[in-house]
């Protein structure tokens, strides 16, 4: 485990200690304005994983929505109510046996949701996907398979596959060893992905894009002693934003044995998540995030009634 | 963190795991260490200026004793403060009571380390800059409900109520007017809005890769429409930081002094730290936004073209006295302040791309942002000291009858222009492309 991934564990179970800290001071606190409060612990603990998971965008949203807004709400809703100083106004009136109940339906839903939907830790290192490369050179044609993986060097990134780190570590097989060659080379070439007039390929299905490297940008490269059997890792650093695809050459003793082959492989290096994340929200799930929202609308005319109802009375 | 200071300032540690960690503890200490001592300072020589800006608004002296023309003052204020006695009242909530005055400050005090201080130079680079902003100061809203809520008193409930009502409403026409100017922008970050706003705008007529200096800030992208947003931002930018006119929440002739009544000592000056705090970070918000951030506001020319302007000017006014001595001395020294005032406003020839953070940027970037965001800052205490206090009513009157309508129809003319006026100024002013 390197340094950045002990810190980066440190502070995730900092945080999840916090959130969950937070949410037992919610629930079990005598006072109900110190429940109110606690809900700031649990609010940014999760912003802060959040956070920890490069979801930058969902982290800052969740602070200014849900403390900046909601728990305000919350914490005047509370306050508004003229028994406030009353003891009995606390976790311990509500009902034992429903909120058992509620929270059991809560867990339930919880666990099939991730039996379900989430990916199983033990698939997660299943083979990437895999290219086949062909080099020419003067002693034959040598086949390659290469896989690209995100920075852990475990996850593996599909073709066209975005990430959101500035590392990519990349892995290059020889099929077979080759006589001539004693290294090599590969270079990370910003690409620029242009779609295939549709009536070359298939008749239905998206069109398919090919790879034209941006000539500007420089290339950024590496080279390694061949592994005569068994693989070579090339771990990227410092990419580009935006598409980036790879090169591939052999060098033997006297130079270059094979001309620059640009792969089939390509991934996109993202800047943050907040252009994904807004895609997302105004195309496929617009209509949930609408109905959210009016939910919201909703939770503040109960919290308006329920404060007037106090001062008619 | 420059990356050579931090390897610098590592190397001792060069071991292969505790290398990293070093690192990360040595640049989490200088910039909290950094920040925190450079708040503490600011906020003390502000309450020494504030209050000299009110001696002198209102023709009196201000403090004048402590110190050469009361300069020493503000540690004085310091010290009275660190020795006060620690008052904690008999009916607070001990716990909350305790924790309220850090979170306000944690939540202002979070802001600096994603402010663009200088090109390339900012304690944490990252690309959602301003909606952290907003999210982060949002935990101020909730240490004020605390404070109010646990010191047991009356006048610091109500003070707290009305700030968290004042800050909340006000924050729809600073979200609205920020919108507004992200449509222009494109980015959240704050790196890339001075950036943007070192070339182009005014309404497109300039180009595109020319440095426009002034003319190209924010405020004169669209001039009359950007300068009503930066007016709706700044009036609630001010209402957010409770400052008067809008300070009702501590209006010491109906609340003693607000959610701050029972605290004393150190308690009590964390609240004051954060409310200086809270000030630049307003104003840095508008600098970045409306006045260019770090960009200098002379028009692009390389910074020879001071070195030679100076030269020449000091050639013409002394050369006149027609004697070969004088106009050796003019020249040296015209050129000399030419290079003083190439440091500070040079820019990279027009058309380059921004590389690295080299001394003079760094410098000028420093100068010109922190000067921007102090001015506006004088702004406000001048505003303090010559306007009245608003009325409960009157405050949320303004905010949404006046304030909100305003920044809507600011952010449908910005979009408007931005849509259909963009595209084509950028097709007939482009400069080629």
């Amino acid at each position: 485990m390197s340094a950045s991934d002990l810190i980066v564990n440190v502070l995730f179970y900092l945080f999840a200690a916090g959130a969950v800290g937070g949410a037992l001071a919610v629930a079990l606190s005598r006072n109900i304005v110190r429940s109110a409060f606690a809900l700031l612990a649990v609010l940014a603990s999760a912003g802060a994983l959040y956070g920890l998971m490069k979801a930058d965008f969902i982290a800052a949203a969740q602070l200014l929505i849900y403390v900046g807004g909601i728990l305000v709400l919350i914490i005047f809703a509370v306050m508004l109510t003229h028994r406030i100083t009353d003891v009995n106004v606390s976790n311990d009136s509500a009902g034992g046996p429903g909120a058992t109940l509620a929270c059991a339906c809560l867990l339930l839903a919880l666990v099939s949701v991730i039996l379900i939907h989430a990916r199983p830790l033990w698939k997660r290192d299943a083979e990437p996907f895999g290219a086949q490369a062909e080099l020419v050179s003067g002693g034959g044609v040598v086949d390659f398979t290469l896989r690209q993986y995100q920075a852990d060097g475990r996850t593996g990134l599909e073709r066209g596959g975005s990430t959101l780190e500035e590392r990519v570590v990349l892995v290059v097989k020889p099929e077979k060893p080759h006589p001539e060659a004693l290294e090599v080379q590969v270079e990370a070439v910003a690409v620029r992905l242009e779609p295939k007039p549709r009536h070359e390929t298939a008749p239905k299905g998206p069109p398919e894009t090919g790879i034209v490297p941006v000539p500007d940008r420089q290339p950024l490269g590496l080279s390694r002693p061949i592994g005569q059997e068994g693989q070579t890792r090339f771990e990227m650093e410092g990419l580009p934003v935006g598409p980036v695809g790879w090169r591939v050459r052999l060098v033997g003793a006297e130079g270059p044995v094979t001309k620059w082959t640009l792969l089939g492989l390509y991934f996109s290096v993202e800047k943050g998540i907040t252009k994904p994340a807004a895609r997302a929200l105004m195309g496929p799930y617009l209509f949930a995030f609408e109905a959210v929202s009016v939910l919201l609308l909703a939770a503040l005319v109960g919290a308006a009634y329920l404060a007037r109802k106090e001062v008619r009375e | 963190m420059d990356a050579t200071a931090l390897a610098f300032l590592s190397w001792p540690f060069d071991f292969p795991w505790f290398g990293p960690l070093m690192d990360a503890f040595v640049s989490i200490f200088i910039v909290c260490f950094l920040l925190v001592n450079f708040i503490a300072v600011y906020a003390g020589l502000s309450t020494l200026i504030e209050r000299k800006v009110a001696g002198h608004m209102q023709a009196r002296v201000g403090p004048y004793r402590v110190g050469p023309h009361g300069f020493l003052q503000w540690i004085a204020d310091a010290v009275k403060l660190l020795l006060k006695e620690d008052i904690i009242a008999k009916d607070t909530d001990r716990l909350l009571f305790k924790l309220a005055p850090i979170v306000v400050f944690a939540g202002s005090f979070a802001c600096w380390v994603a402010l663009p201080y200088a090109p390339h130079w900012q304690p944490a680079t990252m690309n959602i800059g301003i909606l952290y902003l907003l999210a982060v100061s949002s935990a101020v809203v909730i240490g004020i409900l605390m404070a109010g809520w646990s010191s047991g008193s009356k006048w610091a409930l109500f003070g707290a109520m009305r700030s968290a009502a004042q800050i909340v409403s006000y924050e729809v026409p600073v979200g609205l007017t920020l919108v507004a100017m992200l449509l222009v922008y494109g980015s959240l970050d704050m790196q890339e809005i001075c950036a943007r706003q070192q070339t182009g705008g005014f309404f497109g007529l300039i180009g595109p890769n020319t440095y426009g200096g002034l003319w190209s800030w924010g405020i004169n992208l669209y001039p009359p429409v950007t300068i009503v947003a930066f007016l709706v931002y700044f009036t609630a930018a001010l209402a957010e930081t409770n400052r008067t006119p809008f300070d009702i929440p501590e209006a010491e002739s109906e609340l003693v002094a607000g959610y701050h009544t029972e605290y004393s000592g150190m308690r009590f000056s964390f609240f004051f730290l954060a409310e200086y705090a809270n000030m630049f970070v307003v104003s840095a918000i508008a600098t970045t936004f409306f006045l260019g951030g770090w960009s200098p506001p002379t028009p692009s020319v390389p910074g020879y073209f001071y070195l030679a302007a100076g030269t020449g000017v000091g050639l013409l006014a002394y050369g006149l006295r027609k004697s070969a001595f004088d106009a050796i001395l003019g020249a040296l020294v015209g050129g000399g302040v030419g290079a003083l005032v190439a440091m500070m406003v040079a820019q990279p020839a027009a058309g380059e791309a921004f590389t690295g953070a080299e001394p003079p940027q760094f410098l000028s970037g420093m100068f010109w942002f922190f000067s921007k965001c102090f001015a506006l800052i004088f702004v406000m205490m001048w505003l303090r000291w010559t306007l009245p206090r608003y009325r409960v009513d009157q405050l949320m009157d303004l905010c949404w009858k006046k304030l909100t309508p305003l920044a809507f129809i600011n952010l449908l003319a910005i979009g408007m222009l931005e849509a259909f006026w963009a595209p084509a100024a950028l097709k007939w002013f482009g400069g080629g492309k």
